[in-house]
C-alpha cells in the first residue's frame, strides 16, 4: 500500500474497535480459584471505569457465593498506572475489604513503579507482593500451610 | 514506518489508542523506557480528563526539529479549567472518583509542561520530553559554597537543558549573604523555571520584575548563558563574571554593570559566540577572584571536579563563592 495513503484515521478506527470490544466485555475477565478460599485473577489491556466495575461485580459475586476470603489480582500485564488507574484499584481493594476479602496485589513491573514514583501516582494502604510465587506463599501463611516436598 | 500525528479523542477508549501512539513516538526518538512510560502515563492523564471533562478534543504529536524530543499538544472544547494554579495541585478535583492529582501528574511526566485556557473555549496543553543532552556533547558541573558565618546560600546555579541539546544555565548571586540573599537568589531561579526557553533577554526582565515587586532589597547579579548547538548566547550583569577558555586562553566576557530588582535595569546586549569543539564556558560569583588569562586546569577532568578546582584556588576567604564550568565537546556529524 501507497504510504500517504495510510491515512492515520484508518488505524484509529481499528484500535477504537479493539478497545471497544475489551469495554463491553468481549474478552470476559477470568477469575479462577487457586487454593482453598483464595480467588486469582489478571488485570490486563485497558482499564477503565467499565472495566473495572465488571471486575468488581465478577469478583464480589463469586466471593459472595463461596467462601473466598483472599484474592490475588496480578497487575503483570499492565504498562501504565496513571491517577486514574491507581483510584480505580484503591477503590476495588476497599470495596473487597468490606465484604471481608483480603486483597493481594502482585507483579506491578519495574519500570510501572518507577514511573509512579517519579510522577507521584500514589497507590498508598494496599498489600502488594513481588510476584504471583511470592502472593501464593503468602496465601498458604495465611491458611496455615506451607509447601513440603513428598519425601521430605 | 509514519506515526499518525493526530488522534482524535471521543470515546474512552481512544485514550488507549493515543497512549499507543504516544509510546511509538517516545520509541522512534530512543527515549528511555521509564521516560516513554512516563510520556504514556502523562498522556494517559491528560486525555482522560479531556474524555471526562470536555468529552471532545485531539492529540497531536511532533518530533521536534532536533529530533531529540517530542512535543504533544492536546487541544479540547470543554469550559476550561477555571482556576489553573488550584487545579494544577495535588487533591484539586472536580469529578469524585478520581484522586485529583492529574494535572501535577502530567507536570512531574514531562520536562516541559504549559497549559492555556480560556473560558468556554477550551484548553491546550503543551508537553515535550527531551533525551538528555550526552556529557561528550555539553559536560556541566558546578560548585557553590556558602560563606562559613551564615547558614543558607545566597548563590545558587540553576540549570534547564531542553530539547535535547540546549542547556540555559544561570549563576545568581543574591545581594548579601544569609536567608535574605538565599531569598531572592530562590525567587530568580524560580522565575527562570517558569519562562526558561524565552530570549536571554525577556528572562532577565522577568527575574527583574519579580524581584522588584518583591520586599527583599537588594537584587542580584546574574550570568545567564545558552548553550545550543553551536552558539553561545550569554548575558551578564553585575560582578558574576565569566570566561571563555579557547585553545589555552582565558578570556573575561563583558558583563553589564549594576544589578537586577533595582528597577535601573541597563540596555541589555546579547553577547553571541560560535562554539568551537574543546570550548569551555566558567562562570562564577564574586565569591571567586578574578580568574588569570593563562588559566591551566586538569585537561582530562569532569566539569564538576574542575569547578571545585577553580574553587579551591581562587575562592575569597569571605562571601558565597560559585563556580560553573561547561565544556563544549560537540558533535561529531
Amino acid at each position: 500500500m501507497n504510504q500517504n495513503s495510510n491515512h492515520p484515521a484508518t488505524s484509529d478506527h481499528e484500535d477504537i474497535a479493539i478497545s471497544t470490544r475489551q469495554i463491553i466485555g468481549d474478552s470476559p475477565i477470568m477469575v479462577n480459584e487457586i487454593f482453598a478460599g483464595c480467588m486469582y485473577t489478571a488485570i490486563y489491556g485497558t482499564l477503565d471505569s467499565i472495566r473495572i466495575k465488571g471486575l468488581s461485580d465478577t469478583i464480589l459475586n463469586i466471593s459472595s457465593q463461596s467462601d473466598t476470603d483472599i484474592i490475588i489480582i496480578d497487575l503483570s500485564n499492565i504498562d501504565i498506572i496513571d491517577s486514574l488507574i491507581a483510584s480505580h484499584i484503591i477503590k476495588l481493594n476497599k470495596t473487597l475489604q468490606l465484604v471481608g476479602v483480603e486483597v493481594i496485589f502482585c507483579g506491578i513491573k519495574p519500570v510501572v513503579a518507577q514511573s509512579m514514583v517519579s510522577t507521584g501516582v500514589l497507590m498508598d494502604n494496599i498489600t502488594v507482593l513481588k510476584n504471583l510465587k511470592r502472593a501464593l506463599t503468602e496465601v498458604y501463611r495465611m491458611k496455615g500451610y506451607h509447601l513440603v516436598r513428598v519425601d521430605s | 514506518m509514519r506515526l499518525p500525528d493526530t488522534i482524535t479523542l471521543n470515546l474512552f477508549s481512544d485514550v488507549e489508542s493515543a497512549k499507543h501512539v504516544a509510546r511509538l513516538y517516545a520509541n522512534s526518538i530512543g527515549l528511555s523506557e521509564l521516560s516513554a512510560s512516563e510520556v504514556v502515563l502523562g498522556v494517559s492523564e491528560i486525555a482522560s480528563n479531556v474524555i471526562r471533562h470536555a468529552h471532545h478534543g485531539l492529540v497531536h504529536f511532533k518530533v521536534l526539529d532536533s529530533k531529540r524530543g517530542i512535543r504533544i499538544i492536546i487541544t479540547d472544547s470543554g469550559s476550561g479549567i477555571e482556576d489553573i494554579s488550584a487545579a494544577s495541585e495535588d487533591g484539586y478535583t472536580t469529578i469524585k472518583h478520581s484522586l485529583g492529582i492529574g494535572l501535577g501528574v502530567t507536570k512531574r511526566a514531562f520536562d516541559y509542561f504549559n497549559i492555556k485556557t480560556l473560558p468556554h473555549a477550551g484548553t491546550e496543553v503543551i508537553v515535550e520530553k527531551y533525551l538528555p543532552i550526552p556529557k561528550s556533547v555539553i559536560d556541566y558541573g558546578y560548585i557553590s559554597i556558602k560563606d562559613q558565618h551564615y547558614e543558607l546560600n545566597g548563590d545558587l546555579v540553576t540549570t534547564h537543558a531542553y530539547h535535547g541539546d540546549t542547556l540555559l544555565a544561570a549563576v545568581i548571586d543574591g545581594a548579601g549573604q544569609g536567608y535574605v540573599a538565599h531569598e531572592i537568589a530562590a525567587r530568580v531561579s524560580f522565575v527562570i523555571s517558569q519562562v526558561f526557553k524565552d530570549s536571554l533577554a525577556n528572562i532577565i526582565v522577568d527575574c527583574d520584575d519579580a524581584l522588584s515587586l518583591s520586599s527583599e532589597d537588594g537584587g542580584a547579579t546574574i550570568t545567564l548563558i545558552r548553550m545550543t548547538r553551536n552558539q553561545l548566547e550569554i548575558i551578564g550583569i553585575g560582578d558574576t563574571h565569566t570566561y571563555l577558555v579557547r585553545e589555552g586562553k582565558t578570556s573575561p566576557i563583558l558583563h553589564h554593570i549594576g544589578r537586577i530588582g533595582m528597577d535601573n535595569l541597563p540596555q541589555l546586549r546579547l553577547k553571541t559566540i560560535t562554539l568551537q569543539k574543546g570550548d569551555t564556558l566558567i562562570s562564577c560569583t564574586d565569591g571567586i577572584k578574578s580568574l588569570p588569562s593563562n588559566l591551566t586546569l586538569i585537561p582530562h577532568n569532569s566539569s564538576r571536579n574542575q569547578a571545585i578546582q577553580i574553587f579551591n584556588r581562587y575562592h575569597r576567604a569571605l562571601g558565597d563563592a560559585t563556580a560553573l564550568v561547561i565544556k563544549y565537546r560537540g558533535y561529531n556529524e
